[in-house]
């Protein structure tokens, strides 16, 4: 096998795959699924070094930072024993987010009581690279929780992880104008719950 | 004329310049005159714009990756635990399914084509049924019958080979589902007691929807009959699959 351990991407704006396409299959990448599915050890670990973070990230903000660890075993494993259905239909980041997202929510769904969010924000994880503005940050994760689930989800994808509509439709298993109104709605929800200073502080830093 | 209700309808289209340039100039026209349409755009450009500052990856603990390996090593080590019918399931599965599904395909289209073959006649009385037609066969150059036995088509009528279909996929079903419960046997001794509840109520429920469906379609499956029938087969091989295969309910 030709396939080194590779370093994982820098963390921070430069890893981020802003409106990045998705779509096609890097042969470098099903060469390393070829090896998982032969139980090669060291591929295994660098299927997961290459991911663990985005996976950590999505599941942490989707079901909560208390479950986090719980759901990111739950995926990985999932990943693992599913990879002799990967066909590569699409980009391995594709399918890898849907099972995370699918994990993360029917976790979500099944869990008897609702996340606190202080307790959520005391356990956010500190994020690989410090935020611009840490205070915002907290503060946006905190909200974060108190959405809804399917909101949270494509609130994530599309803010967050920087996806298309398409391809958070593609992910969350729904129409693409399903994925907008879902978004209008999420943010309608985050703009009730953050106030209308947090406007104010945006113009303030920008001035 | 662009109005407030627009605004709060568009606006993360707007912001997210999703909008084409004639709405999004009449957008920024209402804004400028309407300071409450104004905060909004503001508030919603505000909210993306912290949710994009927010870096979408996350550190693990470092022991996450040794839980996954424990893990994984104790599924396969309850899989080399598992009956030869399970394994043998695993393999055959896809081809069940894609079977199953390609013999309901082929009866759709089969019935489609005699429902057609039927109204036609209905109103045309010296048309010959489909039946014939196939048995019959070509014609000659003049017009003249060209025997049956020297024609290519099979002596059986459409008729009967619909009717054959449908049989043969219901037998598929029918078959898949039978192995499927053989696996659940030799699986359920591994389920908690929550699970095998679960199980059972859910497939008493399904059961009772396959019998209803049978019942209906006693004088002989319709095609509208025989989809009802074939998507309870579905649902059931599929919930009965899920279970065995995972050992839980997903749903």
């Amino acid at each position: 096998m030709n396939i080194a351990i590779a370093q994982e991407k820098a963390p921070g704006r430069v890893a981020r795959p802003h409106k990045r396409r998705r779509g096609t299959v890097d042969p470098e990448e099903m060469e390393l699924v070829a090896a998982c599915r032969r139980g090669e050890h060291r591929a295994m670990e660098m299927l997961y070094h290459r991911y663990k973070r985005r996976v950590f990230g999505l599941v942490t903000r989707i079901a909560g930072p208390m479950d986090a660890e719980e759901v990111a075993q739950e995926v990985f494993v999932r990943i693992y024993r599913g990879l002799t259905r990967f066909r590569g239909d699409s980009a391995l980041s594709t399918w890898i987010y849907r099972l995370s997202v699918n994990a993360a929510l029917s976790h979500v769904t099944r869990r008897p009581k609702p996340m606190e969010s202080d307790d959520a924000l005391a356990a956010v994880p500190a994020p690989a690279e410090p935020e611009r503005d840490p205070r915002l940050a907290r503060r946006l994760e905190a909200c974060l929780a108190e959405l809804p689930p399917g909101y949270r989800a494509v609130l994530v994808l599309h803010d967050v992880e920087g996806l298309s509509h398409e391809e958070c439709a593609g992910i969350l298993g729904c129409r693409v104008g399903t994925s907008k109104s879902q978004l209008h709605k999420a943010r309608a929800k985050m703009r009730d719950l953050l106030g209308p200073e947090m406007a104010a502080e945006r113009r303030e830093r920008l001035a | 004329m662009t109005r407030c209700h627009d605004i709060a309808e568009l606006v993360t289209a707007y912001v997210d310049g999703d909008l084409d340039d004639a709405r999004a100039s009449a957008i920024r026209g209402h804004v400028r005159s309407c300071s409450g349409c104004a905060a909004l755009v503001e508030a919603e450009v505000a909210v993306r714009d912290a949710a994009e500052a927010l870096d979408p990856a996350i550190d693990p603990p470092a022991s996450l990756w040794d839980r996954i390996e424990a893990r994984i090593a104790k599924e396969e080590i309850h899989d080399s635990r598992r009956s030869a019918l399970w394994l043998w399931w695993q393999r055959a599965r896809p081809q069940v399914f894609l079977g199953a599904g390609a013999a309901a395909v082929a009866g759709l289209v089969l019935a489609v084509w005699i429902a057609r073959s039927n109204e036609g006649d209905s109103h045309d009385p010296t048309a010959r049924a489909p039946g014939e037609l196939a048995a019959v066969g070509p014609h000659g150059a003049d017009g003249a019958d060209v025997p049956a036995s020297t024609a290519s088509t099979p002596s059986s009528t459409i008729d009967e080979q619909l009717v054959d279909d449908i049989l043969r996929a219901e037998k598929r079903y029918r078959d898949t589902i039978a192995e499927l419960e053989r696996i659940a046997a030799s699986e359920r001794e591994s389920w908690d007691a929550d699970l095998t509840a679960a199980y059972d109520a859910r497939i008493a429920e399904l059961d009772a929807i396959v019998r209803r469906e049978r019942a209906a379609a006693a004088g002989g499956l319709t095609p509208e009959s025989r989809d009802t029938l074939f998507a309870a087969y579905r649902v059931q091989i599929s919930f009965m699959n899920e279970v065995t295969v995972t050992g839980e309910l997903l749903q």
